[in-house]
């Protein structure tokens, strides 16, 4: 008799054991995989950005003065020399000039040679910006 | 995009560049093919400048990235792996952000859940990608993801807060191909009040609030930023595995001989401050052979070497008290120390400017520009960064490169 009531104890705290670990208001639903949650995205507000679309193109670049914008990083410079050869070959009636700015991350309009980058940009027709490492 | 202009006409050539010889440049670049389409590089680019512009390159109006919907429903396992396919984690496991967790960590601070705390791209001076807008529920968020608790809220809004010269908060994950890493550093009683460690294991993962802020943070970068996605938003050719929790350094100011770092900054001693870094990271000292093993070490000569081979970002110390202390027998403060020791003050990006061809008869002199070299306006550049942390049970330190931005009132943002 002594051995049942020992069972009997050892049976109620395995199912007290067990209802202690399920999750609240689930105390006959046992099977958490499919209880539903709700969650928050974790994701920010992309700020708008207006459309500003692109310069219209030359059609021919013949006797066209191309301007060629090397920033700060260290390949830029080198492409661009490159870049103006290649290009003073294929078009000899043309003017490649090249513009570089050293400067790091801060926009050459902000900064003193704000002139001197503002003529030069107005004075051709077309810019390509090199960038790189 | 950041311009608004996603249609800009991009021409890819086969890099990296920087160190080719001018021959090389013009064979296998200039005159080689574009690496994604295969098309040789000059008649995409004399095609790219006379083309016509298609409709969509002429259209006008406004772009914006869907943030999608404000909340996900799903069990466990099925949002577990829409936040994977997302990339809205780290690939480790997540909390999930219920509303109830999210609410339970906005209890760590008194600012309004709706308030905006600043905004973020994958570079520090937001150019190229548009900034992301976040609020303090969108940091809540991400708090509760990587594990912290309310109580770190403070510090981690403090992190994430605008630098004020600029409104532009400062992301953990920059896109850079040089792979960088953020660091912190956190002075004041506030490190025991939420259990930072400073003591055996201080700059790793061995302590709650450490390890959960540092996560958070690049968390924070990759969902509130849009930072770390490999090929876009992330392109650091090597990796950085510091990126995962960052460099969290709570000072040990108690067993330190010098100032703790904030008060160096202007700071009062035991107010809480949280100053940013960004940088290659740090590693023992005891890997360069200037570091001579001997009896009678010369720890100040030793750091004085190592810091003569350290560019790019400035020579930081992360010192334990021990070394700290050798360094004090000589010098009374940091500043007499880093004057010593940094004679000829920092050596801002000394290779770049190296790495320009020579002028010659061709005309390869750029027609205009050329102006001095300048620090960028996001950093300041001490000569050098000393902090004091971790145990006293050797005599090892770590050094590196990381450069100081801003340090901010953590209190603020209770």
């Amino acid at each position: 008799m002594h051995r049942f009531r020992s069972l009997w104890v050892l049976g109620m705290f395995v199912i007290l054991a067990a209802v202690s670990q399920a999750p609240s208001g689930m105390l006959f639903a046992m099977d958490s995989s499919s209880i539903q949650y709700e969650v928050l995205s974790p994701w920010g507000e992309a700020d708008p950005k207006p459309l500003k679309g692109i310069s219209p193109r030359l059609g021919d670049l013949s006797g066209k003065k191309i301007g060629l914008f090397a920033n700060y990083k260290r390949a830029a410079l080198p492409i661009a020399i490159s870049l103006q050869k290649q290009l003073r070959s294929m078009y000899p009636d043309s003017q490649v000039s090249i513009y570089h700015s050293d400067q790091w991350n801060v926009t050459e309009i902000e900064t003193e040679n704000r002139e001197i980058f503002k003529k030069w940009a107005e004075g051709n027709d077309a810019v390509i910006l090199l960038v790189g490492d | 995009m950041h311009e608004g202009m996603p249609e800009v006409r991009t021409q890819w050539i086969q890099g990296p560049v920087w160190a080719k010889t001018r021959e090389e440049m013009r064979r296998d670049v200039m005159e080689g093919n574009n690496p994604l389409t295969g098309r040789p590089v000059m008649q995409e680019i004399v095609e790219k400048l006379t083309k016509p512009l298609t409709a969509e390159e002429k259209r006008t109006g406004e772009i914006k990235r869907d943030r999608g919907p404000e909340t996900y429903t799903g069990t466990r396992e099925e949002l577990n792996k829409l936040f994977l396919e997302k990339r809205f984690t780290d690939f480790l496991p997540i909390v999930l952000p219920t509303p109830e967790r999210v609410n339970e960590m906005l209890m760590g601070t008194s600012h309004d859940p709706d308030e905006v705390v600043g905004k973020m791209s994958p570079t520090n001076t937001g150019q190229y990608f548009e900034f992301w807008t976040f609020t303090v529920r969108d940091v809540a968020v991400n708090a509760v993801m990587a594990g912290c608790k309310p109580e770190y809220m403070p510090v981690l809004l403090a992190i994430l807060s605008p630098d004020p010269r600029t409104g532009i908060s400062k992301e953990a994950i920059s896109v850079s191909d040089n792979g960088f890493t953020g660091a912190v550093v956190i002075n004041g009683n506030i490190r025991d009040e939420i259990g930072l460690n400073y003591d055996v294991g201080a700059v790793g993962p061995y302590a709650h609030a450490n390890t959960n802020i540092g996560r958070a943070w690049s968390l924070a970068s990759i969902n509130l930023g849009n930072c770390g996605k490999p090929g876009t938003t992330y392109m650091g050719v090597i990796g950085n595995p510091m990126n995962l929790i960052n460099i969290v350094i709570a000072e040990n100011e108690e067993k330190s001989p010098f100032k703790p770092f904030s008060v160096r900054k202007g700071f009062e001693k035991g107010e809480n401050v949280v100053s940013l870094f960004e940088g290659w990271g740090i590693l023992s000292a005891a890997n360069w052979k200037v570091n001579r093993w001997g009896t009678e070490m010369d720890y100040p000569q030793i750091a004085k070497d190592i810091f003569a081979q350290q560019g790019m970002f400035t020579p930081t110390a992360v010192l334990s008290p021990p070394i700290a202390n050798f360094i004090k027998a000589r010098f009374d403060t940091i500043e007499e120390f880093v004057n010593w020791a940094v004679p000829a003050g920092p050596s801002f990006f000394p290779g770049f400017a190296k790495t320009k061809p020579k002028p010659d008869a061709a005309g390869d002199e750029p027609d205009a520009g050329r102006t001095a070299p300048k620090t960028p306006p996001m950093f300041t550049f001490p000569k050098a960064n000393i902090l004091v942390t971790g145990a006293s049970n050797n005599n090892y330190w770590s050094v590196g490169g990381l450069s100081y931005s801003r340090s901010v009132r953590i209190d603020d943002w209770r």
